[in-house]
């Protein structure tokens, strides 16, 4: 073939002049963004590769999101690369011995906010290390984006009102950028909430998951720079184009409706109906049966401290697991101290404990104590327990009165952490936990731990508390709740397994 | 009266959350606002009467002589709020070195004794049927085992250490860790998906049952 | 001269924040290990104080919030109208709060708005998680095949009907959520507590300096 930029003949299917060295492709038609292949117009997928051929001029935001997994890494290798040289640049201290350096503490990695509101929430509610990684957010995220891009607000809408919906025990998630950054040229809070602990948290699995993508063959770079070419390309739509996405937002759209109306649904129905077939059906789990076990052998008069570690974002999980338990507490005839780890906690727990008071004409002051907030750092817990053993409380905990238990109320694995690293393990007090079912998995270590027993008991979620409902033969809010859960459970699931018939479906046509 | 105009009033911003999922509009916007100025407001509230009167302010009125020392979280209390400004913000590093060097240290510890050392002895458990309790539980303690150095090895590898004596056998334990972490990662997003659903159906439960009567 | 007085400053700017940092942190690791009653006594005060500090810092937080938001009303930024909104019912909840937590219009607020504001914001995750699960949980992959299995083992292992559709349904989820799933957390427990360990170290030597003790004055 011959070069359009200096005429020399070259062999057919080179992809470059070997005279001038100029990119021969085809001038016309369209080149993979991920495997160089040259293709003739008019065709819209890669066939050598798969990968959706993007005509010159269209910006991708213009295609629908689904583009391969090959891309995605290739994306991802993009944000790695320039993470890994700040690294590389971050100022070695002379003095460093070379085993620290070893276990230098790597800067978080930024993860680009996405427009998506919904996904920011998401991040706002867990400490980030345990989000789904990026290479399967990607895949999530992926579809919600294409479902809710049209009305994703401007990214500089977030930082504002998003940044202050974030609870604040979470504000450590962004001191992770001063902690490792090389100075403190950061906002007003930086470096102070997170005092330390959280920040390697953060840091440590974040880093782990993404750079395994890594392992980009030699011509990855190259095509990754040429997808950022690719993406970074104005948008000049064409008619044809528009018409065919007008035609896929439309039907987005409808998916999108379609998936909210079954998710209504599914949780108004079993509630207007009224129906209680999980009532009679409900099992119970060992972690549950456990905590009852250990509550029940409470002596009456007994200690125990109860941490409300929730806000109103969590407490549809939380409020009825509290309730259930407290009202098992009080039927011991225990004395309950209760305290919390989030501001709004003290006034939620507040609540409950007082209307399961009256339930067992407990009095206040006398049998059940409300100590308010404690701050959500390492200090916090450790200071409250060691004034509590050291000087007692009033006329209500003894000077060094044994606590006969510890039940915590987690809605966050971090409040779980804190109280085990600061209080279980330093002072060996007997802990039973009811976790929000977000914090579950990062629960279960400590409760299968056969040699030190840290949880002695374990409830998970709104599940959790119909459990324990069901164990102390008191039905409640969460065991009437157990139909629409199941129901929406299904619908879940059944919603996945047509996504995926759809997109099968999808690619044997396309075939 | 007061009761019905207040489940009124939450039923109506609760409604008005629930409009973002039509769009993005000016009602949501507006309660995200209402929301954060609340939190705000509340947060400010507890922490001044929950932490600073009770634990500095009242000492210090009630007996300063007494508790003379409480003076010292007061300044560095005080010195961290001139971070406020960009000029004067480096008074407040002393406040905050003081945190770190609190922080960093009970950190330690914790992790020591309530994380590191607890759980690298509960992945000492026992791989014989006879005194595991059975084969089913022997083997899944070997998994448990297996699990967590795959883990652990994974964590390594991905950090860097891909050469040196061993390596096959970490790459090994790598392969196994990262299929674990798959395993794990699904067990969280299923759990996650659970906890939104237990939150939907609460506010639905208020919508349908406080506000309009529907259940009881 | 001058030259000389100002890098003398700049260095006291340095090594102040870090002497404390590390005379602080050794004290409190002394205090964390060993049982010596001076030691104990100093250890539970600095934690008191650290206690105090923070609540300081959480209230630097929320006034950076309300500045924010004063700013940008003065400025007329884009959507400071919701700004207003947001500053007013701030001032309003701090103002019913001066007798305390407590009082009546503060618990009102609380309950009737802060509360379904937020629980509602929370819930509409749920709706889209089920898009998500319905557009984003492809099976491309034997990886992703690892990963939708066990979100639907665990989803329907949870719930009461999992049981209805045959015994092994929770079975499967106990196991899954025992053993794998309890292994990989596991190893991401030690691996993060060996993190902070070593961090931990790194400040308290005065490696890192989260605290910016680099600071030259302007920031």
């Amino acid at each position: 073939m011959e070069c359009p930029h200096c005429g020399a003949a070259n062999k057919p299917d080179s992809l470059f002049c070997g005279e001038c060295g100029e990119f021969l492709g085809t001038p016309k038609g369209i080149t993979c963004a991920m495997c160089d292949t040259p293709h003739a117009p008019g065709i819209t997928a890669c066939t050598q590769c798969g990968a959706r051929l993007i005509p010159p001029g269209v910006s991708p935001a213009e295609l629908p999101l689904e583009l391969g997994d090959e891309a995605a890494v290739t994306d991802e290798v993009e944000g790695v690369v320039p993470e890994d040289a700040e690294v590389a640049q971050e100022p070695g201290e002379e003095t460093v011995p070379p085993w620290l350096k070893k276990l230098e503490a790597v800067p978080a990695e930024e993860v680009a906010e996405r427009g998506l509101e919904g996904e920011d929430l998401e991040r706002g509610e867990l400490p980030e290390w345990l989000e789904v990684p990026t290479e399967f957010e990607d895949m999530l995220s992926e579809a919600s984006i294409a479902a809710d891009e049209e009305e994703a607000a401007p990214a500089e809408e977030i930082p504002s009102w998003l940044e202050a919906l974030r609870p604040e025990e979470l504000e450590g998630v962004e001191d992770i950028s001063a902690a490792a950054g090389p100075a403190e040229a950061t906002g007003l809070l930086k470096g102070i909430r997170g005092t330390l602990g959280i920040e390697p948290i953060l840091a440590l699995p974040r880093r782990a998951v993404p750079v395994q993508a890594v392992s980009p063959s030699s011509g990855a770079y190259e095509r990754a720079e040429l997808f950022d070419s690719v993406v970074r390309e104005p948008a000049r739509p064409g008619i044809e184009l528009a018409q065919r996405r007008r035609v896929e937002k439309l039907a987005a759209s409808t998916v999108r409706w379609m998936t909210y109306l079954i998710i209504a649904a599914a949780v108004v129905v079993p509630l207007l109906l009224g129906s209680n077939w999980s009532e009679a059906n409900m099992s119970v789990s060992a972690g549950a049966t456990a905590m009852y076990d250990t509550v029940e052998a409470l002596p009456q008069g007994a200690l125990v401290l109860v941490s409300h570690d929730y806000d109103p974002g969590i407490a549809g999980e939380m409020i009825p697991q509290a309730r259930a338990v407290l009202h098992h507490l009080m039927g011991r005839g225990v004395r309950l101290i209760s305290v919390s780890l989030t501001p709004e906690g003290a006034r939620l727990s507040r609540q409950v404990l007082d209307e399961v008071a009256e339930a067992h004409g407990y009095s206040y002051g006398e049998e059940y104590l409300s100590l308010g907030y404690v701050v959500a750092v390492e200090a916090g817990p450790r200071s409250f327990f060691e004034g509590l053993v050291t000087h007692g409380w009033s006329d209500f905990v003894g000077q060094g009165e044994e606590i006969a238990l510890m039940v915590e109320f987690a809605g966050a694995p971090e409040y779980l952490r804190l109280w085990l690293e600061q209080v279980q393990g330093p002072y060996g007090v007997p802990m039973a936990a009811g976790v929000s079912a977000t914090a579950d998995p990062f629960a279960r270590p400590y409760y299968h731990n056969e040699g030190r027993r840290q949880l002695i008991g374990l409830i998970t979620g709104l599940v959790g508390a119909a459990e324990y409902e069901r164990l102390s033969g008191q039905a409640g809010p969460a065991l009437t709740a157990m139909d629409s859960q199941s129901v929406v459970h299904i619908a879940i699931v059944l919603l996945i397994l047509v996504g995926n018939v759809a997109y099968f479906g999808g690619r044997v046509r396309g075939k | 009266m007061s009761e019905l105009f207040a489940v009124w009033i939450a039923a109506i911003l609760t409604l008005m959350v629930y409009s973002y999922l039509f769009a993005d509009n000016p009602l949501y916007r507006l309660a995200q606002h209402l929301f954060v100025g609340s939190s705000v407001g509340y947060s400010a509230v507890v922490v001044i009467h929950n932490v600073l009167r009770p634990r500095l302010v009242e000492p210090l009125l009630d007996d300063a002589t007494g508790n003379w020392p409480y003076v010292l979280p007061l300044l560095l209390g005080l010195l961290l709020l001139t971070k406020a400004r960009g000029t004067t913000a480096w008074l407040g590093n002393s406040s905050v070195a003081f945190l770190f060097g609190v922080g960093a240290a009970l950190a330690i510890g914790g992790a020591l004794i309530g994380s590191l050392l607890p759980q690298i002895q509960a992945s000492w458990v026992s791989v014989l049927p006879n005194t595991a309790g059975g084969a089913g539980a022997a083997v899944n303690n070997i998994l448990l085992t297996v699990g967590t150095i795959g883990t652990l090895s994974y964590f390594y590898f991905t950090m860097g250490a891909r050469k040196g004596p061993g390596s096959g056998l970490l790459r090994f334990g790598s392969t196994v860790g990262r299929w674990v972490l798959l395993i794990t990662f699904g067990a969280i997003f299923g759990n996650r998906v659970m906890a939104y659903v237990s939150l939907l159906i609460e506010r639905v439960h208020f919508l349908l049952g406080d506000w309009l009567g529907l259940v009881g | 001269m001058r030259r000389i007085g100002r890098a003398i400053t700049v260095g006291m700017r340095r090594s102040i924040p870090m002497a404390i940092a590390m005379a602080i942190g050794s004290l409190m690791l002394l205090d964390f290990f060993f049982d010596e009653e001076h030691i104990n006594d100093l250890g539970r005060f600095f934690v008191e104080s650290a206690v105090i500090i923070v609540a300081f810092a959480l209230l630097l937080g929320l006034l950076n919030v309300m500045v924010v938001h004063l700013r940008r009303i003065i400025k007329r930024e884009s959507d400071w109208f919701y700004s207003i909104a947001l500053v007013a019912m701030a001032l309003i909840v701090m103002i019913a709060g001066i007798p305390g937590p407590e009082s009546t219009a503060v618990a009102w607020i609380f309950d009737h708005i802060q509360f379904p504001l937020q629980a509602a914001t929370f819930s509409l995750l749920a709706f889209f998680v089920a898009t998500a699960a319905y557009r984003g949980l492809r099976v491309r992959s034997l990886e992703a095949l690892a990963f939708v299995v066990t979100a639907v083992v665990v989803l329907l292992g949870q719930v009461p009907i999992g049981r209805y559709l045959g015994e092994f349904v929770p079975a499967a989820k106990d196991w899954i959520l025992d053993v794998p799933s309890t292994a990989g957390m596991r190893g991401i427990i030690i691996g993060v507590a060996l993190g902070t360990i070593a961090t931990g170290i790194r400040v308290l030597m005065g490696l890192d300096r989260p605290y910016g003790g680099e600071g030259n004055g302007t920031q």
